[in-house]
């Protein structure tokens, strides 16, 4: 009871969790100065002058981050802050400021801006996410020769000083700040975070440092929290509200080392079940495991490696790579764990998972081992096909949405991704996640041929309906679409 | 959502949320009015009850003239209830009760209510005072969600030992009405019992498609056009009678829009739910309407008729078909016309004919095997479905003290709607705090599938496991769930006495 309100900001920090950091091998140009050592090996506050000395360094590492959302229904301009982790330009933001649900095609016009008097906006490219810690990168398109901030993992001791320098918003002329607050406590979850005191920290996707000036963490958890630069309905959400929870460079400093780069999907291994869940105490107790984290395997897909591995729904995982499962602040937050330990594993890699069944008899240990597949596209990358005479957007269908309703992967249609509200698809009832079969008769094989009949029949016949059958859910469905007159 | 607001009319608007349901126990019955049981004049005793005054030949129905509308409210008073409920709710896992006041009319000399299901459907308490303000206990006999209709009985051994007399009223027929014809509405607005009400049919033939509507979440008014008519109501006017001008029941009060706008079950479907309630009745048993069903959904015809090359007038389009259904099985497709059952040729052009035609398929034997002709491109294709009884969204309810949880049934179409894998175990839908369930960490939505490692195959299987596996204190369960499509193991400790 008394963890409710952690265990929310576990599940909160999990759903955007990713910091990345300046990583070693990008070579910032710049080795940071080490602030002046304080006498004692931890400090629990810093001097004025230490910070100032701090702000004046980091300043010029501090930018923003400007694309336009390129939506059927309209344009958007997104500006978040953004941290210089590359000397020749680029730039580590966190994953909020480019949400998955924004199909990658969409985002258009990148830019980065110098903070300053001139603001000097130079030409960026979108070099992709990196969902194994949730952040994301920027590159700019000519070289730079900026000061790179180097992400360094130095865990905190409770008590001890960090500071954090960020960006106040659009509306302030980005003018950097820096906040100081205390650790008090370390929390373990999917995402480690450290949990902080007094002020709070700069605004999500800030670096954070200690009282040595090392970039040891990045704000990058949600909380309700202000995520863009450019909001005009709470300039300062960021201020009266800051963040209180950081995540340790640890957690990302793979994505530095090895970034996502521009035209190359990250190829991220996947196991191939779906709704891991944590064991809790109830049941280990009842399996006889005495306290060990488990996690219960809610469903095997069919046709990928745990299948093949013979992965069964129910099974209950207790050891991954011969270990005993780590540990969460909550017994859900072990799957969890082990999910984000597999997601940063290698396509092509071997992990094996030892297994009992939940059964009220001892039931033997079985091992079983399996090599990692890529994780099939998400719907964000999926090719889309925007009808705005009739206002609707249908994309090619992915994985997930064959999974979800349980079709066979031959299965053929394409995807309602979006219905324009007051259209004539919204009278005709079109719904999102529709899945159209057939256009006015004729099969569809793929969203090309969707297209080409959709278009043709338009043009040929313009006032009238197109006849849609789709399925919704599991039902099936005639949708008739009245054009405009 | 955003089509919801779009499509929806102007005047399925006003109805949401606002169908008349029993008032809540606020208001005091007002200080009767000592003329309402006053001795019935001679003429208007024989009607209630007895043979109808027959209109002439050349008026179609008596006008509501003063001294019409006094006699048939005279006529009909006697036979109007106010009917007080407590009914059944289950809210966090254990069953509760909400009062509530509703109206009903007494159709026979046993003393056998009809109102609606929305009214004392769920009821495990109910109260009816009479016209002559005498109240006596009252017991469920059965319901019939689809109609929104339920029979109650009065208790009349109490009826007999305190000598209290009441009558009966007639139920005419609706198919006779016409927009315009006087209507009189008899209930208890609000509580306010014995309240008369005059307007005029408004519309015979009223469907709300392609809105459906529901009582909390049961499927209601698939299988009869509402009457529309603009005699006010009010909630608490539910289940009670609408009657015409020679003092026939020829509807059912059951839902209001607010003002002018409102709708009545029809006489000839209430005769026939009534009818099939009291034969299927019995001492242990709830009266129960049941009926036939293919799993198709239909829609108009209605300018498709071109796109479809086909005869206007002819057919019904098959615009979805359920999973797992009979006409699945019969190989029934989206997008065929049916265009006759048995033989019997079927025609919906207009939505306002779909009502009939469902009505139609309910009414063919549960079970039996149907010839559905349906045109498909050029070709005519005969196909044999085998119809299954009929079963709405939501399942039987019941609740398990000693786990603290209330589990309901998994119907086909929940199972549908939540792309569950089949229809095996029963889904939670309740769970009591502190108890064992809310403890092992079981939330609503659960579909729970194993008791043991034994397969819960319905709520039957789930009674006779959760009887075996609970025995004496300290027991430990072992359940098997699905959440979101996800097996999960949880563990009850059972800790109280049963």
């Amino acid at each position: 009871m008394l963890r409710s309100p952690l265990k929310t900001l576990c599940v909160l920090s999990l759903a955007v969790a990713g910091c990345r950091s300046g990583g070693s091998h990008t070579g910032p140009t710049t080795q940071p100065p080490l602030v002046q050592m304080p006498l004692m090996t931890s400090v629990s506050f810093v001097s004025p002058a230490v910070a100032q000395a701090l702000y004046d360094r980091v300043k010029p590492s501090l930018v923003a981050v400007q694309y336009t959302f390129n939506g059927e229904l309209g344009r958007s301009e997104i500006i978040g802050p953004g941290v210089v982790v590359g000397a020749d330009g680029l730039v580590m933001l966190s994953m909020s400021i480019v949400p998955s649900q924004i199909p990658n095609g969409q985002m258009i016009d990148f830019k980065i801006i110098v903070p300053g008097d001139t603001e000097t906006e130079i030409e960026a490219t979108f070099e992709g996410r990196d969902e194994r810690s949730n952040v994301a990168f920027v590159r700019t398109k000519e070289k730079q020769d900026w000061p790179a901030i180097e992400f360094i993992e130095a865990p905190q001791q409770i008590g001890e000083a960090v500071l954090s320098v960020g960006l106040l918003p659009k509306s302030a002329g980005y003018h950097p700040y820096i906040t100081q607050s205390t650790v008090s406590a370390n929390l373990r979850g999917p995402v480690p975070q450290t949990l902080v005191s007094a002020d709070g920290l700069a605004m999500l996707g800030s670096p954070v440092f200690n009282a040595k000036g090392q970039a040891i963490g990045f704000v990058n958890e949600l909380q309700d929290q202000a995520v863009v630069l450019n909001d005009p309905r709470s300039p300062l959400g960021a201020i009266t509200n800051p963040p209180r929870l950081y995540v340790p460079s640890r957690d990302f400093l793979q994505s530095l080392q090895d970034p996502p780069k521009a035209g190359e999907s990250m190829k991220l291994p996947w196991l191939g079940v779906s709704q891991i869940s944590g064991v809790n105490k109830e049941v280990t107790d009842f399996l006889h495991l005495k306290n060990e984290p488990a996690v219960q395997v809610g469903a095997v897909i069919p046709g990928f490696a745990a299948e093949k591995a013979g992965l069964k729904a129910g099974d209950i995982i207790v050891k991954f790579n011969g270990e005993t499962l780590e540990r969460g602040d909550e017994p859900e937050e072990a799957a969890l764990i082990l999910l984000r330990k597999v997601r940063r594993l290698k396509v092509g890699s071997t992990v094996s998972f030892t297994l009992i069944k939940p059964n009220a008899v001892a039931s033997p240990l079985t091992e079983v081992t399996m090599t990692l597949e890529e994780r099939p596209m998400q719907a964000n990358m999926a090719t889309r096909f925007y009808a705005e005479d009739l206002g609707f957007t249908a994309r090619e269908m992915v994985f997930e949405d064959r999974y979800d309703r349980r079709l066979k992967p031959e299965f053929k249609g394409v995807i309602i991704a979006l219905v324009k509200p007051s259209s004539s698809a919204a009278s005709g009832h079109l719904q999102t996640n529709d899945i159209v079969t057939q256009i006015n008769r004729t099969p569809i094989t793929d969203l090309a041929q969707f297209k080409k009949l959709y278009e043709e029949f338009r043009k040929s016949s313009q006032k009238e309906a197109v006849v849609l059958e789709i399925l919704r859910g599991v039902n099936t469905q005639v949708i008739r679409i009245e054009p405009p007159q | 959502m955003r089509s919801t607001i779009l499509r929806r009319s102007i005047l399925p608007l006003f109805l949401a949320g606002c169908f008349t349901v029993p008032t809540l126990l606020h208001a005091e019955e007002p200080a009767p009015v000592p003329t309402t049981h006053a001795a019935p004049t001679t003429k208007s005793s024989a009607v209630i009850g007895g043979p109808s005054s027959k209109a002439t030949a050349a008026d179609p129905f008596p006008g509501a003239t003063p001294q019409n509308v006094v006699a048939v409210t005279a006529k009909i008073f006697p036979a109007v209830v106010r009917i007080d409920v407590a009914a059944e709710t289950y809210a966090e896992g254990k069953r509760d009760l909400r009062r509530g006041i509703g109206s009903g009319v007494i159709i026979d000399e046993e003393g056998h209510i009809l109102t609606n299901y929305h009214v004392a459907g769920r009821a495990a308490e109910i109260y009816v005072t009479l016209a002559n303000k005498e109240r006596v206990r009252a017991t469920a006999i059965g319901d019939d969600h689809w109609t929104d209709l339920a029979i109650i009985q009065l208790d009349m051994e109490a009826v007999k030992r305190k000598k209290i007399s009441f009558k009966f009223a007639e139920l005419g027929e609706s198919k006779d009405l016409v927009p315009g014809q006087p209507v009189m509405a008899v209930g208890t607005p609000f509580g306010l019992a014995r309240t008369m009400t005059l307007g005029e049919v408004s519309n015979n033939e009223r469907t709300f498609y392609p809105d459906r509507m529901e009582i909390n979440g049961y499927e209601t008014g698939d299988f009869a056009n509402w009457i529309q008519m603009d005699t006010p109501i009010n909630p608490g006017n539910s289940g009670g009678p609408l009657v015409d001008m020679n003092g026939k029941v020829v509807g059912i009060n059951t839902r209001g829009g607010g003002q002018n706008l409102n709708f009545a079950v029809p006489a000839d479907t209430a005769r026939e739910v009534a009818d099939k309630i009291l034969k299927s009745a019995g001492p242990d048993k709830k009266g129960r309407v049941d009926r036939s069903d293919l799993g198709i959904d239909f829609k108009p015809m209605q300018d498709l008729e071109s796109f479809y090359d086909i005869d206007v007038n002819k057919g019904v389009l098959v615009n979805g078909v359920e999973h797992g259904s009979p006409a699945e099985k019969a190989g029934v497709k989206t997008q065929d016309i049916l265009v006759e059952i048995n033989g019997k040729i079927i025609n919906v052009r207009f939505p306002e004919e779909l009502a009939p035609m469902k009505k139609m398929i309910s009414d063919l034997p549960i079970g039996g095997e149907v010839t559905l002709t349906v045109r498909r491109g050029k070709e005519t294709v005969p196909l044999v479905a085998k119809t299954e009884k009929l079963q709405g969204a939501i399942g039987e309810e019941k609740e398990f003290k000693s786990w603290g949880l209330s589990v309901r049934e998994v119907t086909r179409k929940y199972a549908n709607e939540r792309q569950l894998d089949d229809r095996s175990g029963v889904v939670v839908t309740g769970l009591r705090p502190g108890y064992p369930s809310a403890k092992a960490e079981l939330i609503q939505g659960d579909v729970i599938l194993a008791i043991n490692q034994k397969p819960v195959a319905d709520l039957d299987a789930f009674l006779k496991l959760y009887n075996e596996s609970t025995k004496g204190k300290d027991a430990q369960v072992l359940l098997e769930v699905v959440r979101n499509r996800g097996h999960q193991s949880k563990v009850l400790k059972i800790s109280y006495e049963r």
